[in-house]
């Protein structure tokens, strides 16, 4: 059973990580709109 | 001697610089070289093997998102290996499943190049898995590091719409630098008797007449990209301070110089790329200043003996030798913990956890800061970041618009930059703050007072700036322990490297401004001094009173 914790926690951190990636570009685009 | 001892370390280390950074340059230039003759059929194999169609240039986000994948899938293969490994061949010393918080740690500790070990190779690891996981992923996260550096400085050099391709960085990192240099230092450490077996342990009778049983194994190959990749996870608990890894000091020199070429060249890489070897020589000559600061403090702390064994009337002639290898003394102890944390690799040759209270703060005050060279290529990202930063400040200072490398310096830049800086100190004080709140932090200590403060911000320390090693007296093997380090390593590891790709795929659209009399230049010493000032002030105002209350105060009370 922890082993699905683990997997779920490195999975979740991960998509957290392409979130972030995510952010990263907007800031970059509506700085460039203005 | 000593001294004679650290100078030729030092020199030969300046004198590998340009030909090794020629060398990579050319790996990555893209430009046709004699390198291609040699692995480029091996490559195309590979490619063909891995499915890759195209190997156009990428967008900053389609590079982050190729790292970010293939760590992911290797995270959940060697997960699945550790978690396994009692029942997988390879294992003649039957040593069984390692336990799930542990499996966690240990496959981030080895993806961020880290290395943290809380478990003890010889007992912890079967032969498969230091193979198809440690040293896999030594192999692999070295090679990540190394192509999100390139890929940053083609940002800042080149023009157009995209940072390089990932796959073709990752795949010539391995085939043309660490597979080719790791089986190079792997063949000379044999020869200087490393064991390199798959035998199991040696069971041997001791003179009263007891069982031992002496670990051995595949060490060599691993000592090898250990320090090449600077990742520093080493074979046996002990690390590079055990006879089998590090058993002379010539051993120890090539160590030492191992771990510290490939990040130490990397600016002059730079410089090539940017057209100007004078940008590169002056980021290496402001880091190079750091180190030897850094290193003249821990030589002379540990020179100086324990003042409190000192007073006891013990022989000080020796210096403080507590932790340390009589075959390596205080020159070649104190020289590999200044570069092992300089370079972040981690790997230790003498337990840091006994360095005198100044001698430990050497090793601390490095990681806090980052970019004393650094870890595979995050070293040079750091510092080029806090160029940027000193860039800005100048500016604003003279009331110019900041440009670097002749582009522009915009607020979107500067905010992912103030973001890539300022996760460093959080996840580090933050973290240590809840630990020393809790009982299940709190339960690690082995030492009160302030030593109990140091091990504690060393251990979080270490895992935000990837560098692994430890102040083992810190009993950090449990959940607790497994967690929050795990967590601290992969921010530490992919905030930064996320953002910094960002400012890459930002800079590399600009039109660069052409430059006139008012330019503030980035290639002289004056910028080298400007660029040392902004990392200290910034590593002072974040991390000054955390080490007041540790190694400092420690100090005070030992005098």
């Amino acid at each position: 059973m922890q082993d699905i914790y683990m997997v779920l926690l490195l999975a979740a951190i991960f998509i957290l990580f392409a979130g972030f990636m995510q952010w990263c570009d907007r800031a970059i685009q509506e700085e460039d709109k203005r | 001697m000593d001294i004679l001892q650290l100078i030729i370390v030092i020199g030969v280390l300046v004198l590998l610089v340009k030909p090794l950074g020629t060398y990579v340059y050319h790996v990555y230039s893209d430009q046709p070289n004699r390198t291609d003759r040699l692995f480029g059929g091996i490559e195309r194999f590979i490619y063909k093997v891995i499915g890759l169609k195209s190997r156009d240039g990428m967008t900053w986000k389609k590079y982050a998102l190729s790292f970010l994948l293939t760590n992911i899938v290797l995270v959940a293969l060697s997960y699945l290996i550790l978690r396994l490994q009692g029942s997988l061949p390879g294992n003649p010393n039957g040593i069984g499943a390692m336990e799930e918080t542990l499996s966690f740690n240990t496959v981030i500790s080895f993806i961020t190049n880290t290395n943290l070990q809380h478990y003890s190779g010889e007992t912890g690891l079967s032969y498969f898995s230091q193979m198809a996981v440690i040293m896999m992923m030594m192999f692999t996260s070295a090679a990540t590091g190394f192509s999100v550096a390139i890929a940053f400085i083609r940002g800042l050099t080149s023009r157009g719409s995209t940072i390089g391709n990932f796959f073709t960085d990752f795949v010539k990192s391995h085939t043309r630098i660490f597979l080719p240099l790791a089986t190079l230092i792997t063949l000379v450490l044999v020869a200087l008797h490393v064991p390199q077996t798959l035998q199991p342990n040696v069971t041997a009778a001791t003179l009263e007449g007891a069982t031992q049983s002496i670990a051995i194994g595949p060490v060599a190959s691993l000592e090898s990209i250990k320090h090449l990749g600077t990742n520093g996870g080493g074979f046996m608990g002990a690390n590079s301070a055990h006879p089998f890894e590090n058993p002379s000091p010539l051993t120890n020199v090539i160590e030492i110089l191992s771990m510290w070429a490939l990040p130490a060249c990397l600016p002059y890489v730079y410089g090539r790329f940017a057209g100007n070897r004078k940008q590169g020589w002056v980021v290496f000559g402001a880091m190079m200043s750091l180190f030897l600061v850094f290193l003249a403090t821990v030589y002379t702390a540990e020179l100086h003996g324990n003042p409190v064994l000192n007073n006891l009337g013990a022989d000080a002639s020796q210096g403080s030798m507590e932790g340390k290898e009589v075959r390596f003394g205080i020159a070649q102890s104190s020289l590999f913990t200044a570069v092992t944390t300089a370079a972040t690799t981690g790997s230790v040759n003498n337990m840091h956890d006994t360095l005198t209270p100044i001698g430990g703060l050497v090793p601390l005050a490095e990681m806090m800061l980052n970019v004393v060279f650094g870890g595979k290529g995050v070293g040079l990202v750091n510092m080029l970041m806090y160029a940027i930063l000193a860039v800005f400040i100048a500016g604003l200072m003279v009331g110019r618009t900041p440009e670097f490398l002749g582009r522009k310096i915009e607020p979107k830049e500067m905010k992912l930059i103030a973001i890539a800086i300022l996760v460093h100190p959080f996840i580090i004080l933050a973290p240590t703050a809840i630990a020393f709140l809790t009982d299940l932090g709190q339960g690690a200590i082995t030492n009160p007072g302030f030593h109990g403060i140091s091990q504690v911000l060393y251990e979080y320390t270490s895992s935000a700036s990837n560098n692994g090693s430890g102040f083992e007296g810190l009993a950090d093997n449990t959940p607790f322990w497994n967690m929050t380090t795990g967590l601290v390593m992969l921010l530490g590891r992919y905030v930064s490297m996320i953002a910094m790709l960002a400012v890459a795929g930002s800079l590399v659209r600009k039109n660069t401004v052409p430059e006139t009399i008012g330019t503030f230049r980035t290639d002289n010493v004056l910028f080298g001094g400007i660029l040392v000032g902004t990392v200290v002030i910034v590593g002072a105002l974040t991390f000054l009173p955390a080490v007041v209350l540790g190694p400092i105060a420690e100090h005070l009370t030992i005098r």
